[in-house]
Formats: structure tokens, C-alpha cells, sequence
């Protein structure tokens, strides 16, 4: 008799029916299995949050401490209803984790977003071996192939240099939750950090679950414009346009994201500079772990999932591109009903 | 080096700042030996490339190397928009930062390489292994003839003055003679003017400062005369030595934009100096669209004072003098294809439809010698004109903080409002800006990328000096140098915003002079 698959992809997520259990679902659920604190991972409304314990940190300060979020360590299996889960680190942001979900002899690993440079501030990308890969694609395309760490680190603090030299004031635009604390990991310790409101708080957030981070200043009318100009100011992209940015001393800003590698996306931010530093899996890393985990099915979300699951086609693969709301479960769902049919 | 060429190239294509893309050519020039800074500086300015291997080609070799499908690669060219930028993406080299090749031999492989198609791929596939990232997309600008000179000549050569003392005018001069200019960086930015070059060099501008007509200039009427002042280039004709050379306003040396200027100043005497206007050939569709005008060149020349002759300097002389010497000159005012109006043509203005629509009159004393360090001439505008317009859209400019482009509409035959002006709010102070920015942001309607649709309740007075027809705008017309005056809040829309019958018929009084 034919066996339903260990994992579905239903409009509310990615879906364990053996264990009643969501992974990062979109809409709200009973019980959700979250990846990472980014917000199109994390959404309110779920009863029960399981996810690793800087994730939950970052889950109680973005969607409030009334949830029931339990937390669980790296590495450590959980059984539910017989089904084997365990997080292990993915390297994207402080916290962020793959799921491996295994029943009998058959085991899946969602990926939820991953990146498998080493970045000395998240836990480093764990392999996972499996027979089903769901894998993010959001730069699964050969243009996307990142410059190691140390050179982009070493292009800012160039260019920080730069704008020391001329009197100018250094704005850095990046995602308030992982690419900010990864650079103020990275941002060496005698150049001071300031950090806009919703840096800091998370920054803070983080901390106090435990993550080691330098000290940094929250931006303040107490802080003289002089001051501001000495160090690196970290903001998120959408503050660009706010006249406190305009305030500031010659200010100079540059966005910090792997979109900055295409010359048009660059030319046409609002930015002056960008530096293409990503917290995402690029084409060649992404290409390593497909071959390396040993998965026979591969599923792609989130990003170019239809070239990526074409190409993994071409290799060999069996792969299938996930839509975004996973809107091909009513075809799935017929396709199950056939084969319970046949059966 | 070719790695901090490449990455200078990169810089000057996306960065939108002046003064960045000034520091980053001054970090090169100082970085890289003579030699290669004149070789980039001819690159950068004026180097012109015939595509040395065809596209499809060029993929045929990419997809052997790198064994990728073609579709993927078009996929990816999809997202980049740009092949020689994809096909650098692809080939990636992350780990490779320099390839350790000068400009020179980086230049001198590729030309060796280029008449042979074999020869070519040869070296396309070991570049590909060599090249870093930002070298590979120089390299595929080249070969693929997508390569354009980034440089316009007068922000190279104000740079270069500025950087090494040298005279802009020389630097201008030398750098648009090419073939026949200095071989090395070294000779570009010597100070002196050299023998052959001093006989072309320009004889400073006076200038001409506008004047409301109202504010009065106290002049005697009897010893001046007014001549129109048309829209074009302010330039000064000089030939010498069987050439002519261009000097624009500024003392900015002029590539000739005639295509063969001895037939048309060839009959003048060797060393004459004329200063005058250079009026362009009129847009035509065909031209909009890429093709090439043929017949007549369209350029003409409204030639106003003769500061030299027979290599004799006259600017010591009055100007009813020179004026004088220019009537002997010009027998006939109208040679060879090209219109050469003087003074005594002046007299008789009716005839001139190259005057058609003077943008107003200078002033000019006729006992006067011509001296740059006297008092600049006077000209005198007509009125302006102003006229009430709605903000309708918005559009975050990129690389500008708190900054919205306006459009602004007025009212058509249909009572709907259509764009006629696109401005950002400069002339307002910095907290009406502000007060601007949030107003935006709180009343949009809709969004289109970075364009925002407001509610047209903005009011705000614009000053023009003219409105021009265009047939490919909405409102068929567009205002010339358009100004905000003020922001008029709190008005009454309907009263208040104009319309295009008010500024196509300028008598119409709702359609102020500017006060």
C-alpha cells in the first residue's frame, strides 16, 4: 500500500499530518515548528511555537510574550506522535535552524533560508543528510556567486576609511535581524557602532538570550552629530528617506545585501554604495549541498524555484519547485487520491 | 594595473555621485603608473570599440566552459539585464581579486587576438580563468563592443585642471587632439602651453550677466547697441594653421561639430579669431529615432564680434572697430551652407530666421574694448511668466535623502489634469521640504515603483520664461526653465491651479508676470 508522504505542502505550509505539526506555516496553525525569526517565517497567530532559543527570544519581542513558545536545542530529537524531529544550525542568522524530520526509514531536512559560510557569529551550516531536501532558492541562479566574507568586510572597512578621510558620515542599511548583528560582529572593535531603534532593540533582544555582541551606541539626541560621524551607523534600508539620516554630518550610506551583486539593483537603490554581503546560500554552496546531503527528491521554495528545480532535473534529480503558498496541494491531493485508487 | 582600472570602470558606471566618482579617479591616477593613466584617461574619455565577437558566439564558448544549459544562462540574463554583465557573473572568479595584468598588456592581447577568431577564444578561455569579477566585465564590455567611454570631456578636464594646476583650457585642448596629442600623462598635464599649441589658445570669455528688465542698467543709450541673444553654444572660431578649432564658454575646447569646418571658414585669413553663436540642427523625428540626418548639416553660426585677425589681436580695439572688421570680412553673410550674420545684418533683423525667438537682448557699449576682467555685458531677459500648478506625482529620487521629484498638472480643455512640469522642490527651504516629504508620504494614493500618485491638492506657483512645443509630451507643450516659486498651501484647488489654454495664450492675466 501506498504511503503518504512524510511531509505535504499545504496553503497553510509546509505540513507533518503524522505528527499534526507546521514548519514555518504562513498562515496561523496549531503547532508550528519555526526555522528563523524573519517575519515571512514567523508569523502571529500560531497556539504552540517550537524553535531554538534565540529564535524565540527574537519571536517574543517581535510578536509579544503571549504565545506558548517552547524552545529546543540544536542537535537534540524530539518525538512526536513517533515522528523524529531535531533542529541543526542552517548559518543564516543568529538562531536559525533546518528541521530534520524522520519516521521509519524515511527522513526529510528543511532548510528554511541557510547560508554555508562560516560567519563566526551564527552556529555554522550543519549538513544533514537525507532522503527529501526542501531547499530555499533565492539565489539559485550560476549569477549569484559571493566574494568570501573577509573581502567584502575588508571593501567596507575601506570604504569607512574613505569617508573618515573626508569628514563624512558612514550609514550602513541592512536588515535589522541578521545582517546587523553579523556586522556588528564583524566591524572591528575600535570603530564605535550606533545602531537605529530597531537595531539595537533586537541587538539587545539577542544578547540577553545569550549571543556574545560587541557593545554598541543607540542613536540619541544625547549623541553629538560629531560623534555619529567618527563610527558606523547601522539602519534598516527603510529609513533611508527619513531626515534624520539627512541630519547627519555628509552622510553616505550603503545597502549590505547579496541583491547589491547586479549592477541594475544597485545603480537604481536609493543607496550611494552597495556591498554584496548575503546571508543566503549562493549558486555554487547551494549546488555542494544538493550533491553532499544525498537526498533522492529535492524541493525547491522560496526564490527561483522553477530554474533551480529544471536544472536539478537536468543532473539527474528528481525535483519539484514549490510555489509560494504552496498552491499545488489541490493537485497533489488528486494525484494521492489516484494512487490510494490504484492501491 | 587592470584590476583598479576595472574597478574605476565599475565605479564611474554606478555611482551617481560627482564628487565619488571624482575621488575614485583621483585614487587612480594615484595609484598607477603614468603610462597606464593616460591609456585609462584615453579610455575613459574617448576610446570607441567595434565588437570583436558576436554574442551568440561568445555564449557557444560560455556554454562549453562552464556546461551550463543555454537556458539557464538566458534565465540569469533575465535578472542582470545586461550579457556582458551575466556572462562575468557566471564565470564569477570570486576567489580571484587581481589578475596582476597591466592596462597596456591587457590591451595589447586582446589586439593581437582580435582579427582571428580562434585567437580569440584562445584568449577569451584563458582570461576566463584569470580575470577577476569586475576585470571579466570590462573585458566582455570590450569584446562585445557594449563599451562606452564614461567621461564627458569638460568634468575630465575640469578635474585635471583642478588636480594639477594645469589651465583647463590646455587640458581641454590636448585632450580632444587624440592622434595628435601627448603621448604620455605626463605631457597631458604639463602647465605650458607648447609652440604649436599656443597659436589655438583661447582668448578669455567676457561675460554676460542676466538682468531683470525692470532692475535698469543706467546705460547711454547712444553709444550701445542690442544685439539678440540666441539659445546655442557661445563659441570662439579659430583658424589656425589650416584648422579650425571650437572653443566653447569657459574656455572648454570644442570637438568640431561640423563635419568638415575648412569648407565652410576656409575662406578666412589665416589667424582670425571670431566669437559667436553655434545653433544645433533641429531635432527631427528621424533623428529621435536613431537615424541619421542627411543634406545640410543644420548647424549654424551667428558670428558677433572678431577678436583677432591675420594673427593681430583686436580685443584692445572698440567694439564699433571690431564690428567694423567683421562687415569688411563678411561680404556676403550667408556661405557655404553656413549662416554667418555680422553687424551690418544686425540692422536689418527681419531677415534673420535664425532669430526667430531671441531669448532676449545684450547690451553692448560700442567704445568698449573686449576685456574678460571689464564688467560683464548685460542681458536683458524677457518678463517671465508664472503659472499655478498641482503636485501630482512624486518619485523618490534615488541617492537623494528625503528628496521627491514633483510632477506637477494643470488643468486641460477637459477639466482633467494633465503633467506639464517635472521639478524637485529646491528653491523651497529646508523645513518646507520636510513638511513636503511627510505630506507626500501621508497622502499617496498609489504606488508605482518609486512613483507615487498624491492627492492633487498641493498647490504651487511655477516661474518659466517660455512654453515650448512638444509634440511627444501629454500636455504638447513643456515650460522652459521652470522654477518653484512657492508653495501656495491651503488654496482653493479649483480656483487656484492654471490651465493650458492660460499658457498657450500668454495675454490670458491668469497666467501672472512674474512680479
Amino acid at each position: 500500500m501506498h504511503r503518504e508522504p512524510l511531509l505535504s505542502f499545504t496553503p497553510k505550509g509546509i505540513y507533518c499530518s503524522r505528527a499534526d505539526v507546521y514548519i514555518d506555516p504562513h498562515r496561523p496553525v496549531h503547532r508550528a515548528l519555526i526555522t528563523h525569526g524573519h517575519s515571512d517565517h514567523a508569523i502571529a497567530g500560531h497556539q504552540y511555537y517550537l524553535c531554538t532559543q534565540l529564535t524565540a527570544a527574537i519571536l517574543r519581542y517581535r510578536l509579544g510574550s503571549f504565545y506558548q513558545i517552547q524552545t529546543h536545542d540544536f542537535g537534540i530529537p524530539l518525538d512526536i506522535n513517533g515522528v523524529r524531529f531535531s533542529f541543526h544550525p542552517a548559518g543564516h542568522i543568529p538562531g536559525s535552524a533546518q528541521v530534520r524530520v524522520a519516521y521509519r526509514d524515511e527522513i526529510w531536512v528543511v532548510t528554511g533560508d541557510y547560508k554555508t559560510e562560516a560567519d563566526a557569529l551564527c552556529e555554522n551550516y550543519e549538513l544533514v543528510p537525507c532522503h527529501h531536501l526542501v531547499t530555499e532558492s533565492t539565489f539559485a541562479l550560476p549569477v549569484y556567486q559571493w566574494q568570501p566574507q573577509p573581502v567584502i568586510l575588508g571593501e567596507i572597512l575601506d570604504w569607512y576609511q574613505k569617508n573618515q578621510e573626508q569628514g563624512k558620515s558612514t550609514l550602513l542599511l541592512a536588515y535589522a535581524l541578521g545582517k546587523s548583528q553579523r556586522l556588528i560582529h564583524l566591524i572591528p572593535p575600535e570603530i564605535p557602532v550606533y545602531t537605529q531603534g530597531s537595531v539595537e532593540q533586537t541587538t539587545d533582544i539577542l544578547r540577553k538570550a545569550g549571543l556574545k555582541l560587541r557593545k554598541t551606541i543607540p542613536l540619541s539626541s544625547r549623541l553629538t552629530k560629531k560623534e555619529i560621524q567618527k563610527g558606523i551607523t547601522l539602519t534598516p534600508a527603510s529609513e533611508i528617506n527619513n531626515p534624520w539620516v539627512r541630519s547627519l554630518i555628509s552622510p553616505v550610506t550603503a545597502t549590505v545585501s547579496g541583491w547589491m551583486t547586479l549592477n541594475t539593483i544597485r545603480k537604481n537603490q536609493a543607496a550611494n554604495h552597495g556591498f554584496a554581503l548575503s546571508d543566503h546560500v549562493d549558486w555554487t554552496s547551494l549546488n555542494q549541498v544538493v550533491r553532499a546531503c544525498g537526498a533522492r527528491k529535492i524541493w525547491v521554495t522560496h526564490g527561483y524555484t522553477e530554474a533551480y528545480s529544471k536544472w536539478l532535473k537536468t543532473l539527474g534529480y528528481e525535483a519539484e519547485a514549490v510555489r509560494e503558498g504552496y498552491r499545488f496541494e489541490a493537485n497533489r491531493s488528486a494525484e494521492n487520491q489516484e494512487r490510494a485508487g490504484e492501491d | 594595473m587592470l584590476d583598479h582600472f576595472a574597478s574605476l570602470y565599475r565605479t564611474l558606471l554606478l555611482d551617481k555621485f560627482p564628487e565619488n566618482r571624482i575621488l575614485a579617479l583621483e585614487e587612480f591616477l594615484r595609484k598607477n603608473e603614468e603610462m597606464e593613466n593616460k591609456l585609462a584617461l584615453d579610455l575613459l574619455h574617448a576610446y570607441k570599440i567595434k565588437p570583436l565577437v558576436r554574442r551568440s558566439q561568445l555564449l557557444e564558448w560560455l556554454l562549453e566552459y562552464t556546461k551550463l544549459p543555454e537556458w539557464l544562462i538566458k534565465e540569469s540574463h533575465d535578472v542582470t539585464g545586461d550579457w556582458s554583465e551575466t556572462f562575468s557573473l557566471i564565470i564569477g572568479n570570486p576567489q580571484i581579486r587581481s589578475s596582476g595584468y597591466s592596462l597596456r598588456r591587457f590591451l595589447d592581447e586582446i589586439d593581437q587576438s582580435k582579427n582571428k577568431l580562434e585567437n580569440l577564444r584562445t584568449l577569451t578561455l584563458s582570461f576566463w580563468d584569470k580575470l577577476s569579477g569586475p576585470e571579466l566585465f570590462f573585458f566582455h564590455r570590450l569584446v562585445l563592443g557594449t563599451y562606452k567611454p564614461l567621461l564627458e570631456q569638460g568634468f575630465l578636464s575640469r578635474f585635471l585642471s583642478k588636480q594639477y594646476r594645469v589651465e583647463q583650457a590646455l587640458v581641454s585642448f590636448r585632450l580632444n587632439r587624440q592622434s595628435l596629442g601627448p603621448e604620455s600623462f605626463r605631457e597631458l598635464i604639463d602647465p605650458v602651453w607648447q609652440k604649436t599649441e599656443a597659436r589655438a589658445r583661447p582668448i578669455p570669455f567676457r561675460e554676460i550677466s542676466a538682468q531683470d528688465p525692470e532692475s535698469g542698467s543706467g546705460v547711454q543709450e547712444a553709444n550701445w547697441i542690442a544685439e539678440p541673444f540666441v539659445s546655442g553654444i557661445r563659441v570662439q572660431v579659430h583658424l589656425i594653421n589650416a584648422e579650425v578649432h571650437f572653443w566653447a564658454y569657459g574656455e572648454e575646447y570644442m570637438p568640431s561639430p561640423i563635419e568638415d569646418p575648412l569648407s565652410f571658414f576656409g575662406f578666412l585669413p589665416e589667424g582670425t579669431v571670431l566669437e559667436g553663436i553655434l545653433t544645433g540642427p533641429p531635432v527631427v523625428k528621424s533623428q529621435v529615432k536613431g537615424e541619421k540626418r542627411k543634406g545640410e548639416s543644420g548647424w549654424k553660426f551667428l558670428a558677433f564680434d572678431l577678436l583677432q585677425l591675420e594673427y593681430q589681436e583686436l580685443k584692445s580695439h572698440s567694439l564699433s572697430s571690431r564690428k567694423q572688421k567683421l562687415d569688411e570680412l563678411f561680404k556676403d553673410p550667408v556661405r557655404f551652407g553656413i549662416r554667418v550674420i555680422t553687424y551690418k545684418v544686425l540692422q536689418n533683423l527681419e531677415d534673420l530666421p535664425l532669430l526667430e525667438s531671441p531669448t532676449g537682448w545684450v547690451l553692448k557699449s560700442l567704445d568698449e574694448p573686449y576685456h574678460p576682467e571689464q564688467i560683464p555685458w548685460i542681458r536683458i531677459k524677457p518678463p517671465g511668466r508664472q503659472v499655478n500648478a498641482v503636485l501630482m506625482y512624486a518619485e523618490a529620487i534615488p541617492a537623494r535623502l528625503s528628496v521627491y521629484q514633483c510632477t506637477f498638472g494643470i488643468y486641460n480643455e477637459d477639466q482633467t489634469l494633465v503633467p506639464v512640469v517635472r521639478l524637485i522642490p529646491e528653491g523651497l527651504p529646508d523645513p518646507l521640504v520636510t513638511r513636503l516629504h511627510y505630506w507626500i508620504q501621508n497622502n499617496t494614493l498609489q504606488r508605482f515603483g518609486p512613483v507615487r500618485v498624491v492627492r492633487p491638492q498641493q498647490i504651487f506657483q511655477i516661474g518659466f520664461d517660455d512654453v515650448i512645443e512638444n509634440q511627444r509630451l501629454k500636455a504638447r507643450l513643456t515650460l522652459k526653465n521652470p522654477k518653484i516659486l512657492a508653495w501656495l498651501p491651503d488654496r482653493e484647488k479649483s480656483l487656484e491651479i492654471g490651465s493650458l489654454d492660460q499658457l498657450k495664450n500668454p495675454t490670458d492675466p491668469s497666467v501672472f508676470p512674474m512680479e
